[in-house]
């Protein structure tokens, strides 16, 4: 509904308005290089589940202790940034998991 | 200074992007229907496979060499090359987009880019591979004719490292002497051996020559690339790009065709495809085109034909259109023939807003409108193919549909494709 009425007096809040929250503002924050993945298996480490989605970001660095994608064996698998280990791909930013029967 | 960036074998890329253990194999991506090799990586260039190529020529070859073989996956190479101009535009602000795997840059006026545009070159081409995972080689000139020629040396010299900046006046030479004439932008392959034959064999070449000389020779174009050639600007910076001038669909069919029903549902439903890409323009049509065609490789009896239809008033319904290519198609048909191809091509487009109508007819159009507003706002909702004409036949028993045997996840636009992420440790599956 518009906010701004056609008939009658525009509303005192018209100079208040903000845009509703959207999620893609709070897990993206560089549109050009997030990727969205899917977990193949479970970490109970970092409560993943096998099907949860990563967001990944390629443009940030890891930081240690951090959670990242790398190249292992020419597949894709994550690594949790405490040792030295194979090229990032690039790094977990968020995870989501949608319940199906909440 | 215009800079050009070009996507290097984006296709192949774009494919190796999730799928690391790719990243030194060779890779070809082939056309609809899996027809010809339409992108190389640089193994499979190595291996002396054209662009272009049949593919049914090259099976044996590349199985032999252990080739990992795509069918072309559009929805995945149009998301990454949008990241991929969404991160130039993080860093030029005037991008112009040519292709889905090249963009003109306009650097003029970015001190940095001015004080050092090579430097400049390799923080763009850093973060374009850091971001998309996508290897780019950036060429610079003061036109977009140098700034091309400059690219084609960024990609094919190694010691570039993917970067050129094409030197300004007489120190141009040396680099303009190492590209063959059918390699300027604007001249193609077409009118090369027509250069060659008048003794002018590279770009150097094509710089000196007289403009008038060219121009009677010639056409006013190949001028203009002279000139380029010799840093005065002829194509401008443009950000926008021009709307299309036509609108084609085509497809090679899966199997032959030989009914003249199965024929009719293909031109239907290209009919219709072609009219929504026109309505999504805001454009109308005044000619439209259709041609059927045999299979040129094949031994059996070859037929090709075409017929055009000029619309009084230029039109963008589906109705008329549809109607329009199956006349066509009437005309043209041949029966005995397994066809291989066939498309709808619009042209001579207008501003769909700015045609005249027919006195008569504005309640009849007013109600066209808002049928095909509203064929397209369902297409666009519930996914396309939702809503169609009945010539076009049902989905599942269309016989010429798109042979797309190889064809990867579309990894970036749908929840239930994306890439599989492995948990720490374990030992990868074959």
């Amino acid at each position: 509904m518009s906010s701004r009425s056609t008939t009658g007096f525009p509303s005192h809040a018209d100079p208040f308005r903000e845009e509703p929250l959207d999620l893609n503002s709070l897990l993206i924050s560089n549109r050009a290089s997030t990727f969205l993945m899917r977990s193949a298996g479970s970490i109970p480490g970092w409560s993943i589940e096998e099907g949860d989605i990563l967001v990944v970001d390629r443009s940030c660095d890891v930081r240690r202790g951090g959670l990242a994608v790398v190249t292992r064996d020419g597949r894709l698998a994550l690594w949790e940034a405490t040792r030295d280990g194979a090229p990032v791909w690039g790094t977990v930013r968020a995870i989501v998991r949608v319940l199906r029967h909440g | 200074m215009f800079a050009l960036c070009d996507c290097n074998n984006f296709y192949a890329s774009c494919e190796r992007l999730f799928r690391p253990e790719l990243a030194s194999r060779p890779v070809a991506v082939l056309s609809n229907n899996d027809g010809c090799v339409i992108a190389r990586s640089s193994e499979v260039k190595a291996l002396g496979v054209p662009m272009g190529a049949p593919y049914f020529k090259e099976e044996g070859r590349f199985r032999h060499f252990g080739v990992e073989v795509f069918s072309s996956n559009y929805p995945l190479y149009e998301n990454i090359s949008r990241r991929v101009t969404e991160t130039l535009r993080s860093m030029v602000p005037d991008v112009e987009i040519y292709s889905i795997d090249e963009a003109f840059l306009h650097v003029d006026t970015l001190p940095p880019a001015m004080a050092d545009p090579g430097g400049f070159c390799r923080e763009i081409r850093e973060r374009v591979l850091r971001w998309t995972g996508i290897p780019v080689s950036i060429g610079t000139g003061s036109t977009k004719t140098l700034a091309k020629a400059a690219n084609r040396i960024a990609k094919r010299d190694p010691a570039c490292d993917g970067v050129f900046v094409m030197p300004d006046g007489k120190g141009a030479d040396v680099h303009l002497g190492s590209i063959d004439i059918g390699d300027v932008w604007g001249v193609g392959f077409r009118n090369a051996p027509k250069f060659r034959r008048l003794g002018i064999r590279t770009a150097k070449d094509l710089k000196y020559t007289d403009e008038e000389w060219l121009k009677q020779r010639f056409t006013i174009g190949e001028a203009r690339t002279s000139r380029e050639l010799n840093g005065r600007i002829c194509f401008p910076f443009a950000e926008t790009p021009k709307p299309r001038k036509s609108i084609r669909v085509s497809r090679s069919f899966g199997e032959p065709v030989t009914d003249v029903h199965t024929l009719r549902e293909a031109v239907s439903s290209f009919a219709f495809s072609a009219a929504e890409t026109l309505r999504g323009e805001g454009s109308a049509a005044s000619k439209l085109h259709l041609f059927i065609t045999t299979n040129p490789f094949g031994r059996e009896p070859r037929y090709a034909n075409a017929a055009s239809f000029r619309f009084d008033v230029p039109t963008c319904r589906n109705t008329e259109i549809t109607g329009r290519a199956l006349a066509c198609l009437e005309r043209v048909y041949s029966g005995g023939y397994a066809y291989k191809k066939a498309g709808v091509i619009l042209t001579d487009l207008v501003d769909a807003s700015n045609v005249q109508r027919h006195l008569y007819s504005v309640e009849r159009d007013r109600r066209e409108e808002t049928l095909m507003k509203t064929i397209d706002r369902l297409n666009l909702e519930l996914g396309r193919g939702a809503i169609f004409t009945a010539s076009m036949g049902i989905e599942g028993r269309r016989s010429w549909g798109m042979r797309r045997g190889h064809v990867s996840p579309r990894y970036t636009t749908h929840w239930d494709e994306l890439p599989a992420v492995l948990p720490p440790g374990e030992a990868p599956k074959q």
